[in-house]
């Protein structure tokens, strides 16, 4: 150090040196960045390479050097290496802390670095001169003491990177002269060279970096995908797979080096030989197969795809998912469905599905066939407007429309519809609403039931339970009827017994007495007065005697016998037998074909007494009694008189025993005559009215 | 009349006897009653009838048994049953069982005492036919034994 301050004070104190030793120490500076220079080229490394600088030239002594490099944006110009700061870095650091790396000289600011750096000229000037210039921006004098007083001179010449330039090469020393200006540059150059280098190595290792980042990554995701993840080679034995294939329970080594068709189930294996055919021959292929694995029957979904070197496949890669799961869930859904669509098409109760609208989503075969459709997807779309009565299909459209609004079904409401064939139907309709999972009705399920069958054997059930009633009250009544008929034939039997020898005793007596009376003397008037009392006497002997005679016959009727009669004579007989009055004006009227007849004539005779006793006391004051027979489909035979008639109300009771309008009468007569000619399977009727008279009409059947 | 007729008037009734018996006895007939079956029955042992009023009801025996047996104990007697409107068909039973007339009670004096006239002229009759029947048996009789 000594020694070099003492040429340097000999080159500054002698103007001019001598040739040799200018020379020497050109050689000298030539050798030393030739040495450097050889250093730096060794290393890849920018920072290194900055280091190194530092480091040499720290321990040249000679020299010292610094590196300025722009800054991103090429604004302005950071320190990258300094040989002065080599050995003082650490008490220039504490110094400055940090402010050291972030001292940035502004390029617009500093005149020298402006040219070395835009017109890329090699400078060679005092060093206080660039100190002024950058100095106001460092601070204080302590960076003239780090770049010293005894450096005179500083060469500032371009680093390039790509023919770019990047920063300033500064060397300084107290022995520079413009003759140093070449090596210098050379020197700058070799690190520009070196930099470069170094900065094409780090990025080829940033690219190296990136890809082996990159291959992990696809490793990775290789590894991790839940698919499996197969090659195989053209002969189908099976080259990698990624380690998903441990879910199946196999381990890489018992899959990897085997022929892939000995894990396919036989069911699978033709299929599977022809897709790995076409999958060779470089085409994509997708499909279904079941896979032999440890876990069992596993099935899988595959996609192929050819693996090419140039235009030649060389293997297949396989992606497989285990859908085995999705495969058993869907088949349980078939089945589901398959159910519901069963039940649907072989129930006979009708089960639609509708929208909030009421449009049909979804029917059943036999709602299908109360629509009148083929096919059950044809309603589809449709409503009840489109198949019912307007009726029916708005009261249908607002019940509907209620369950959406109310979400509340309707249960079992009877209805009646029409099919589309013109059948009316009762069926008990039950509507539901199908709720979302947030409970909003989306829409109605409904199931129809016929009833038809019930509701008519339940009308037809109320119908003959009302009938039975009718019956029955019928029954009861005819019962009643029979009971007081019985009665009243015992009373009769037993009335007649009793009365029959009371009777004979008085008829017997009053004979006597008549005897008795023709053979006593007395005068002529009393006997005669007598006579009228003893008559009297008989007649009511003999009323009482048709009273009791109508009893008996009421109760116990004589045996009919029918015989081919003249009802002329029987009818002529009777008149005969009668006491007429003059006041009444009898006609008999009966055609030739009806003058013979299947009657019994004792009873017949009884039955028209009877009736023309009755039709003579209907005309206490005279009128006509009118007999005549008519030829219907039955023989006819009218008893008409002009009487005074018989009141609506009485007519249908004119028949029964006991019941007379008569003050002297026991209501015997016409009960008998109905009897009497019902016995012969004959029937009477009778038309009347008040005060016009009265009609009796005997229908007498014609027999062969 | 030539001789007096004997009637036998049945009836478990008394008033109806007594008046019956009345009737009859006015026209001069001799008149017995008896109120039962067997007095009856009785009466027409230990006596000839030339008829027999019978009711039909009686209360020790039907009147038809009563009828059957003097029918064929005295065939020769008229009998004339008296039914009441209830027995009609007994009444024609009667006569198929060999009475020779019914009347009906209660019975018009009129009618009964016609009836009962009758079947005495009936009586005789036949009875006289039969003896000239004899007479006529014994004749042809005579005959052929004179003849042989």
């Amino acid at each position: 150090m000594k020694k070099v301050s003492q040429i340097e004070e000999k080159l500054i104190t002698k103007e001019k040196e001598s040739q040799e030793d200018f020379y020497r120490q050109l050689i000298e500076a030539i050798i030393f960045t030739e040495n450097v220079s050889l250093k730096i080229h060794r290393i890849l490394d920018e920072t290194k390479i900055y280091k190194l600088l530092e480091k040499e030239f720290a321990k040249s002594k000679l020299y010292s050097m610094c590196i300025f490099l722009l800054t991103d944006d090429c604004s302005k110009l950071k320190i990258a290496a300094a040989s002065k700061f080599y050995r003082k870095n650490e008490i220039f650091e504490k110094t400055f802390g940090s402010q050291l790396k972030q001292f940035r000289i502004d390029l617009n600011k500093s005149k020298f670095c402006s040219q070395v750096v835009k017109e890329e000229k090699t400078l060679d000037i005092e060093i206080t001169d660039l100190l002024h210039e950058i100095a106001a921006q460092l601070q204080g004098d302590l960076i003239k003491k780090f770049f010293g007083s005894q450096t005179k001179r500083v060469i500032m010449t371009p680093l390039y990177h790509r023919e770019k330039v990047i920063g300033i090469f500064n060397t300084c020393s107290v022995s520079l002269t413009e003759q140093y200006v070449p090596i210098v540059k050379n020197f700058a150059q070799h690190v520009s060279a070196a930099v470069e280098l170094a900065k094409e190595q780090s990025e080829h290792e940033k690219i190296w970096e990136t890809l082996r980042k990159s291959e992990e990554k696809y490793r990775g995701l290789v590894e991790n995908v839940r698919k499996v993840i197969v090659t195989f080679d053209m002969k189908g034995k099976i080259t990698s797979v990624n380690k998903t294939i441990l879910e199946y329970g196999f381990g890489r080594y018992e899959i990897v080096g085997k022929n892939f068709l000995k894990f396919v189930t036989k069911k699978y294996l033709q299929k599977i030989l022809k897709d790995f055919v076409r999958a060779s021959r470089g085409e994509s292929v997708e499909g279904q197969v079941e896979l032999i694995t440890p876990r069992g029957i596993r099935i899988v979904e595959y996609r192929t795809n050819p693996i090419k070197m140039g235009d030649k496949v060389i293997g297949t890669q396989a992606i497989l998912g285990d859908i085995t799961e999705r495969i058993m869930m869907e088949d349980e859904l078939t089945y589901e469905r398959d159910l519901l669509q069963a039940l649907m098409d072989n129930i006979p109760d009708l089960i639609y599905f509708k929208d909030v609208d009421s449009r049909f989503t979804r029917i059943n075969r036999a709602e299908a066939s109360v629509l009148g459709l083929e096919d059950a997807e044809e309603a589809v779309g449709k409503t009840d407007f489109d198949f019912f009565t307007p009726e029916h299909a708005h009261d249908a459209f607002n019940d509907e429309q209620k369950i959406v609004k109310t979400g509340q079904p309707l249960i079992g409401k009877v209805e009646k519809i029409r099919r589309a064939d013109g059948q009316f139907r009762w069926v008990t309709a039950t509507k539901v609403p199908i709720k979302n999972t947030i409970g909003q009705v989306t829409g109605i399920v409904g199931i129809s039931r016929d009833i038809t069958e019930q509701k008519n054997l339940q009308d037809e059930l109320k119908r003959y339970s009302e009938q039975l009633e009718e019956i029955v009250k019928e029954r009861t009544e005819k019962l009643k009827e029979a009971e007081r008929l019985a009665a009243i034939g015992e009373t009769a039997t037993m009335v007649g017994h009793d009365l029959r020898n009371p009777l004979q005793v008085i008829i017997g007596k009053l004979y006597l007495a008549r005897e008795n009376l023709n053979r006593i003397s007395c005068p002529h008037k009393e006997k005669q007065n007598l006579e009228k009392i003893l008559t009297r006497i008989e007649e009511e002997t003999k009323y009482l005697n048709k009273i009791v005679l109508d009893l008996q016959d009421y109760a116990s009727p004589s045996n009919v016998e029918l015989e081919e009669t003249n009802i002329s004579d029987v009818i002529n007989e009777t008149l005969s037998s009668l006491p007429i009055l003059d006041t009444i004006k009898v006609s008999v009227m009966i055609p030739e074909s009806l003058q013979k007849l299947m009657i019994d004539p004792t009873l017949m005779r009884r039955v028209f007494t009877n009736l023309i006793l009755n039709a003579l006391q209907a005309m206490p004051s005279g009128g006509e009694l009118r007999i005549e027979a008519l030829e219907k489909d039955a023989a006819l035979i009218n008893i008409h008189d002009t009487g005074v008639g018989i009141p609506k109300d009485n007519l249908s009771k004119l028949f029964q025993p006991l019941f007379t309008t008569k003050a002297k009468g026991q209501g015997f007569g016409l009960a008998v005559c109905k009897k009497l000619l019902e016995l012969q399977g004959f029937e009477v009727t009778v038309d009347s009215e008040v005060g016009k008279g009265s009609t009796f009409t005997i229908k007498i059947p014609f027999r062969r | 009349m030539d001789r007096k007729k004997s009637i036998l008037v049945v009836d478990d009734d008394k008033a109806v006897l007594e008046v019956i018996t009345d009737i009859l006895k006015l026209q001069g007939y001799r008149i017995d009653t008896a109120e039962t079956g067997h007095e009856a029955i009785e009466k027409t042992e230990k006596k000839y009838y030339n008829l027999a009023l019978l009711d039909i009801k009686l209360p020790d025996m039907e009147g038809t048994h009563l009828l059957i047996k003097m029918h064929r104990e005295t065939p020769k007697m008229m009998k004339i049953m008296i039914t009441g409107y209830a027995s009609l068909e007994n009444a024609i039973e009667s006569l198929n069982l060999g009475a020779d007339a019914y009347l009906m009670k209660p019975i018009e004096a009129e009618k009964m005492l016609k009836v009962v006239k009758d079947k005495l002229k009936t009586q005789e009759e036949s009875e006289s036919m039969s003896e000239e029947k004899v007479a006529e048996w014994i004749k042809s009789r005579v005959r052929k034994i004179k003849k042989s």
